[in-house]
């Protein structure tokens, strides 16, 4: 964990309320898909937290990354306007989702703006020949965010909408697209790794499917290190740091 | 050795410089010691201990408010044995003042640890009779000047370590139960901790901390813990130590300048993790700028005209 300052080098609207943002740094550090950047969201409009944001690209080379986030609050429409400038930040945060050797099949299972972080995942392992079978969902046809960026690199994209708008895709959630291609053995995951809402780990868990499952969670922090406690997520052993023991937990040890 | 203008004297204790990280913001000071060395602080004010290991309060436990953070963590902490055993090994390769901050359900739960800590190394005790975010104890203790006056006096019993007492807020007026603490034998006083405080959701018509209520701190709350540590420090001798707010070097010297002998930094390090040990070297260059002779010159030398 590295104390930076990142250099906002482009700001785009991928569509309304969701901006893409790609931040430079000379120092950035090492990496590992789903960890998370704490950013400041500057000192104005009363605001003090910095806001955790997962990593959606990293370029090592080019020493920078691209953050997908949605305009929520105070921090978010902050961050929406900047067009330069640098900013604040403590990277890369969290544990992040480990792919052991072997794995050769990952089912990646993105709920809305829980997707970004996936990319990483693929951007990483793909090269070793590691194939992920990738669903996305989404409220509807006008939250749909990456899917070409997936498209790109997944072995298969499925794209579900709850109301079935988007016309490429699925009616329904992404747990049933899932639960359909392994029970119909179209695919065969040696490991899942999800991030979303709340509910589609519900979902997920109540598959009741045998293969290793990791998920993203998300928690109100505080420090973004790991010391204040605040951030807490429930597991069969007790209650965890999500910023530093997390983001990334065992599905069957968080208790929903 | 050379001549130190930032060094202050709490209770017989030598401090570096007069910046403390506060309690419940800095953990045990392993994290903050990736980012920088925490020899540059004057001390650690570790996470409320209690006597046995606890898992605080379900989440969510923090809130963002205009200038404050609300938190209800309800001192989730491993307990005082793993303290003793497992993280002080780790704060005893410091060189930084440590202060162990205790909170119990009980007299005897204070007591008890109390007289476990005279074995360790922590150089100060520091009594939190003043969490709000807890059920039973910490508050409890905290709010009547008798009931400070008898914990302050009971604890003093099992420990020769200096006792600093923190003091809450909310209650009806600081200064009666910090001569209280004083005259119960509190070395030094701490102040203020959290004020008792509440943030809702109006779209989900829901409060955002799951414990309804929690602990205000950030600059908000500045102006009121000045106020307090002003009127605390006209009404005792001991010392104290001031904090609520403290973001700044200038924002530190405004609490020294109200009488507080050192002062502790909390929120300020979620919103820059550096700004512990920026603060202190700020308050180097404050001294410098206005030809100090060291800072405890500056020590309650507020201007009242
Ligand atoms: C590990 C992690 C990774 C994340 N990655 C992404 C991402 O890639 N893209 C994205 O759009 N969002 C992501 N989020 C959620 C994002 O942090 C929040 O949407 C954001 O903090 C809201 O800030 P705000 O100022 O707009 O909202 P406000 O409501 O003004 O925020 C007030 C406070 O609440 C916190 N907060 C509010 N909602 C959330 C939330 N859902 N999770 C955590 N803290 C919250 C804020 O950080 C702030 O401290 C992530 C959250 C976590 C924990
Ligand atoms: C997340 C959090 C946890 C805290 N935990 C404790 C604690 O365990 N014991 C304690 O005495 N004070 C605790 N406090 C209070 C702080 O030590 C301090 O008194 C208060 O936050 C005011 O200072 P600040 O505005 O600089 O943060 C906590 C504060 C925060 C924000
Ligand atoms: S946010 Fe402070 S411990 Fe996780």
């Amino acid at each position: 964990m590295k104390e930076l300052f990142l250099n906002v080098r482009e700001n785009v609207e991928l569509r309304k309320g969701v901006v893409k943002m790609r931040l430079f740094s000379a120092g950035l550090p090492e990496f590992k898909p789903g960890q998370f950047i704490n950013i400041s969201a500057g000192s104005f409009d009363g605001i003090l937290l910095r806001r955790p944001i997962s990593v959606f690209k990293h370029d090592g080379e080019a020493k920078t990354i691209e953050i997908v986030f949605e305009i929520k609050g105070r921090g978010t429409t902050f961050l929406s306007r900047l067009k330069g400038g640098d900013l604040p930040a403590s990277l890369f945060a969290g544990n992040g989702f480990t792919v052991p050797d072997g794995v050769k099949s990952v089912a990646l299972i993105g709920g809305g703006l829980g997707s970004p972080p996936l990319y990483s995942v693929i951007e990483k392992h793909r090269a070793k020949g590691v194939k992920f079978y990738t669903y996305l969902g989404f409220a509807s046809e006008s939250k749909t965010i990456l899917t070409d960026d997936f498209a790109a690199v997944s072995e298969k994209l499925t794209v579900t909408t709850d109301d079935g708008s988007y016309g490429a895709g699925e009616k329904g959630f992404v747990t049933d697209a899932l639960k359909r291609d392994v029970y119909a053995g179209a695919v065969k995951p040696d490991l899942i790794l999800a991030c979303g809402p709340p509910p589609m780990f519900g979902a997920l868990k109540a598959l009741k499917l045998n293969t290793p499952t990791f998920i993203s969670v998300e928690a109100r922090m505080g420090c973004g290190i790991g010391a204040c406690y605040a951030c807490a997520c429930a597991t069969v052993a007790g209650n965890r740091r999500v910023c530093t023991d997390g983001p990334v937990f065992k599905l069957e040890e968080v208790i929903l | 050795m050379t001549y130190n203008p930032m060094e202050v004297n709490i209770c017989g204790v030598s401090f570096k410089n007069p910046v403390i990280a506060a309690s419940g913001t800095f953990s045990f000071g392993f994290e903050f010691s990736k980012l920088y060395d925490i020899d540059r602080l004057g001390g650690i004010s570790v996470k409320g201990l209690t006597r046995e290991r606890r898992e605080g309060n379900p989440p969510p436990r923090i809130a963002e408010t205009y200038g404050g953070v609300l938190n209800g963590v309800g001192l989730q902490n491993p307990g005082i044995d793993v303290f003793i055993n497992n993280m002080m090994p780790f704060l005893e390769t410091k060189r930084t003042v440590v202060i162990a901050n205790i909170a119990g359900d009980t007299e005897a739960d204070y007591c008890y640890m109390a007289e476990r800590l005279s074995e360790t190394k922590v150089s100060i005790i520091e009594l939190n009779i003043s969490c709000p975010n807890v059920k039973r104890g910490g508050l409890a203790f905290g709010v009547k000047p008798e009931d400070v006056g008898a914990i302050t006096k009971a604890v003093k019993k099992y420990t020769k370590k200096p006792l600093m007492v923190k003091l809450s807020p909310n209650v009806a007026d600081i200064a009666e139960n910090a001569r209280a603490a004083e005259a119960g034998g509190a070395d030094a006083l701490s102040l203020i901790n959290t004020v008792s405080g509440m943030a809702v959701d109006a779209e989900t018509r829901r409060p955002i901390l799951k414990n309804v209520t929690g602990g205000l701190s950030g600059p908000a709350i500045k102006p009121i813990a000045l106020a307090m540590v002003w009127k605390v420090y006209n009404a005792v001798k001991i010392p104290i130590v001031g904090m609520g707010g403290i973001m700044s070097a200038s924002d530190a010297a405004e609490f020294i300048l109200c009488g507080a002998s050192a002062v502790q930094v909390g929120t300020a390090n979620f919103a820059n993790p550096l700004s512990a040990p920026q603060i202190a070297d700020g308050l180097r260059r404050y001294v410098d700028k206005h030809k100090l002779r060291d800072i405890s010159e500056l020590k309650g030398r507020l201007i009242v005209d």
